[in-house]
């Protein structure tokens, strides 16, 4: 009898210690060192917004269910670390001898600076005036380096070297050395179409490693720097890629804006608020007002635009976009513009129009004639649109 | 085609297939200029392949990309080394001198024009082939451009060459699904695409592609497609014998090709030769060229009855290609008069390239 209740009560917590935290906190320490950070759960869902052409990598996700990882951060007064833990059954590496094989990736995202907790930059690695710097890390075999080399007999192959023997063994080695076992870069956004690699970053640095079936990640950057700062409580988002379903770009889990609060002060604490906010609507009314106002464009899980292309797929908003994003983007759809397709890969389902300034409009109406309760109970509704985990 | 990616000019080369004796040349001249190193050591840029034949890359032909009627991106599929392009592999040159067996270091599956030394048919009754040498095709509507999710393929406003912005790839290969020829590669090494360049930095001194300049049947002519002196013009726009190859792909291909107009003869039941037959099915024609591929035959034949009667024909003066300066009509000076700096699709990004990024406070 004890022992089944006591059986009960591991499976409760095993099931409590599975929900996302609301935040993560970060812990403040002289040193950073990964061990000190206290790891909170975090709830990574399949990218669906946008598809890709590649029919096996798309075969592959179809039906992804929700990723859970830990997440935790420890930081000083100059710099800040980010742990990040996820279970990977395969670990899936680049190699420099294949063109179909992928390699296990892991990203962190944060704001280029401290913004409203309600207008943070889209989650798709920002928008128009919302920046965001990404860091980025990839299991690969070795990459080489791009240019051509003053000295072209470190790129040729062997059979084009005229060398023989040892001479040989010892270019083909001079040749192996120029190779890197890191892929990790640093990256800015404005919008998944920008994004720009900084090649001057300072103070990054980055490493991942596999064991027991589990990915551990580990992201040092300055507190504050150009391209990201530190607030009160920082958003922070993660994307991860499974090589083993042919993970790279949008063909990734993705969390929403995760706070961590770096100060116990009310302000990190509102943020914190706004940003893990549920709305308080009726998510069944919600379904109705959104069959009738947004499924033209729009797929949201079972209903199903009539065109493909057409919109972002909302089928898992619910897991990677705040409560406030969703709210702005349905009464000023131009706030945080989508990048979208290439325009020439569904040049009839354009989701912005841009003029000769460059000025992006969406192709979306704004819907502010809904009554506020209305666009809470749409809110409600796109909140519960996730995969399940699995 | 799309507005997006239109250029002012358009470079564009055609290929008589009539003359392609698939000796290899061009593949040689393209591997020893551009991609004997660094991770390019799998891709031919340039391949011939035997048709009929699965070709490089293996089944590219149903390996998806183009574009459906309505414009939408087609999905398809990456070859992978080994099984499509073909391991480079080497032999124990060196182990010679002691004695041991001669062997590859490696047990091959496939590799450019496997095809050749494959055969198949009912020889001889019904068996035919003749050779496709390959490029990019520099669309007017490239696949791989709009399967990028980076905005890392362009198109060059001045001539229509598509490269890749090597600063923007970030080799997650969507490009090659989206290619309908399966003529943009992935890099493994440097884990970047990479595709034929048209040669720019010759065809911007006024040299020809490499693969052209090379070619020993005199096959190759390469020339702006506006320009109506030129024997591309002439060729594709005049006389309407150079054809795009698979133009049902939608992405509006600038090689063209003049297809082979006369085949093997048919034998009879007595083992005689029938008069005007072709084993060259018309459908095969068709599915490689289109429905214009008819049309364009007819009018060779008919240039060369012309030919025989009178002596005289444009267009068999311009197929016999006499001289490399006429099938080549290319111009550095407009080149160099020409802004040419390499302008990606979308440069917002510019300003955060290199430099320190100033974020908004």
């Amino acid at each position: 009898m004890n022992k089944t209740v006591k059986l009960l009560t591991l499976t409760a917590m095993a099931s409590i210690s599975l929900a996302a935290a609301d935040f993560i906190t970060a812990v403040k320490a002289d040193k950073l060192n990964a061990a000190k950070v206290k790891l909170e759960n975090v709830m990574l869902y399949p990218q669906t917004t946008i598809g890709n052409n590649d029919k096996e990598a798309t075969e592959k996700m179809k039906g992804a269910k929700a990723l859970p990882a830990k997440a935790g951060v420890v930081f000083n007064d100059k710099e800040m670390m980010v742990v990040v833990k996820w279970k990977d059954a395969t670990n899936s590496k680049q190699k420099e001898a294949s063109t179909k094989l992928f390699g296990d990736a892991v990203a962190v995202q944060f704001p280029a600076s401290c913004m409203e907790a309600d207008k943070l930059p889209y989650i798709g690695m920002g928008s128009d005036g919302r920046q965001v710097s990404i860091l980025l890390q990839k299991n690969v075999e070795a990459v080489y380096p791009v240019a051509e080399n003053a000295d072209v007999t470190m790129q040729q192959v062997r059979q084009n070297l005229n060398m023989f023997g040892d001479e040989l063994k010892k270019k083909e080695a001079a040749q192996k050395a120029l190779a890197s076992s890191k892929y990790n870069k640093v990256f800015v956004a404005e919008g998944f179409r920008s994004m720009t690699e900084v090649k001057d970053a300072k103070g990054y640095e980055m490493s991942m490693s596999y064991k027991g079936g589990e990915w551990t990640a580990v992201f040092k950057k300055p507190l504050n720097d150009d391209y990201s700062k530190s607030c009160d409580a920082t958003p922070m988002a993660i994307a991860i890629w499974d090589g083993a379903k042919d993970g790279r770009n949008g063909n990734k889990w993705l969390s929403s804006w995760t706070p961590i609060q770096m100060k116990d002060s009310p302000k990190a604490k509102a943020d914190i608020a706004k940003i893990t906010e549920k709305s308080k609507g009726n998510a069944a009314n919600g379904k109705k007002l959104a069959s009738e106002n947004c499924a033209a464009c729009h797929t949201m899980g079972d209903i199903k635009a009539p065109m493909a292309y057409m919109a972002p797929d909302l089928s898992n908003i619910g897991g990677y976009a705040t409560a406030g994003y969703l709210k702005e983007s349905i009464l000023n759809p131009n706030a945080a513009i989508v990048p979208g397709y290439n325009k020439n890969a569904h040049p009839s389902g354009v989701w912005y129009n841009v003029d000769d300034k460059g000025t992006r409009t969406s192709t979306m109406p704004a819907f502010d004639y809904l009554k506020p309760n209305e666009i809470d109970d749409i809110v409600a509704f796109l909140q519960t649109l996730k995969a399940g985990v699995k | 085609m799309s507005a997006n990616v239109a250029s002012k000019r358009q470079l564009a080369m055609v290929m008589d297939l009539n003359k392609c004796i698939g000796c290899q040349t061009c593949t040689v001249a393209c591997k020893t200029q551009w991609t004997n190193r660094n991770g390019r050591d799998y891709m031919y840029w340039n391949n011939v392949e035997t048709f009929p034949g699965a070709g490089y890359p293996k089944n590219w032909r149903t390996s998806g990309g183009g574009f459906d009627n309505e414009g939408n991106l087609k999905e398809g599929v990456i070859p992978e080394i080994e099984t499509g392009y073909g391991t480079p592999w080497d032999f124990n040159h060196e182990d010679l001198a002691k004695g041991v067996e001669f062997k590859a270091n490696a047990a091959p599956i496939w590799g450019p024009n496997w095809d050749e030394d494959q055969g198949a048919g009912n020889f001889p009754s019904d068996n035919y082939f003749f050779y496709i040498p390959r490029i990019c095709n520099h669309c007017d509507n490239p696949g791989c451009l709009a399967a990028c999710p980076r905005d890392a393929i362009f198109k060059r406003s001045q001539d229509g060459v598509v490269l890749v912005d090597q600063e923007r790839c970030q080799g997650y290969r969507f490009c090659i699904a989206g290619c309908p020829y399966k003529k943009i590669y992935f890099n493994p090494k440097i884990s970047k695409s990479e595709k034929c360049i048209f040669c720019f930095p010759r065809i911007e001194r006024g040299l020809p592609t490499a693969c052209a300049q090379q070619c020993v049947g005199r096959i190759r002519f390469v020339g702006f497609l506006d320009d109506e002196e030129g024997q591309v013009y002439k060729l594709v726009k005049k006389y309407k014998v150079a054809l795009p190859l698979i133009p049902q792909a939608n992405t509006g291909p600038n090689v063209y090709y003049v297809p082979p107009v006369a085949g093997p003869l048919k034998f009879d039941a007595n083992g005689k030769p029938i008069p005007g037959s072709d084993r060259i099915p018309p459908e095969q024609l068709e599915a490689l060229f289109g429905k214009e591929v008819h049309a364009a035959i007819k009018t060779i034949k008919d240039e060369m009855e012309i030919r025989k009667a009178t002596g005289k024909s444009e267009l068999l003066d311009i197929l016999i290609a006499y001289k490399h300066s006429d099938m080549f009509r290319l111009d550095a000076g407009y080149y160099a008069h020409h802004n040419n700096s390499l302008k990606p699709v979308d440069h917002r990004y510019n300003a955060g390239k290199f430099t320190s990024f100033k974020a908004v406070h």
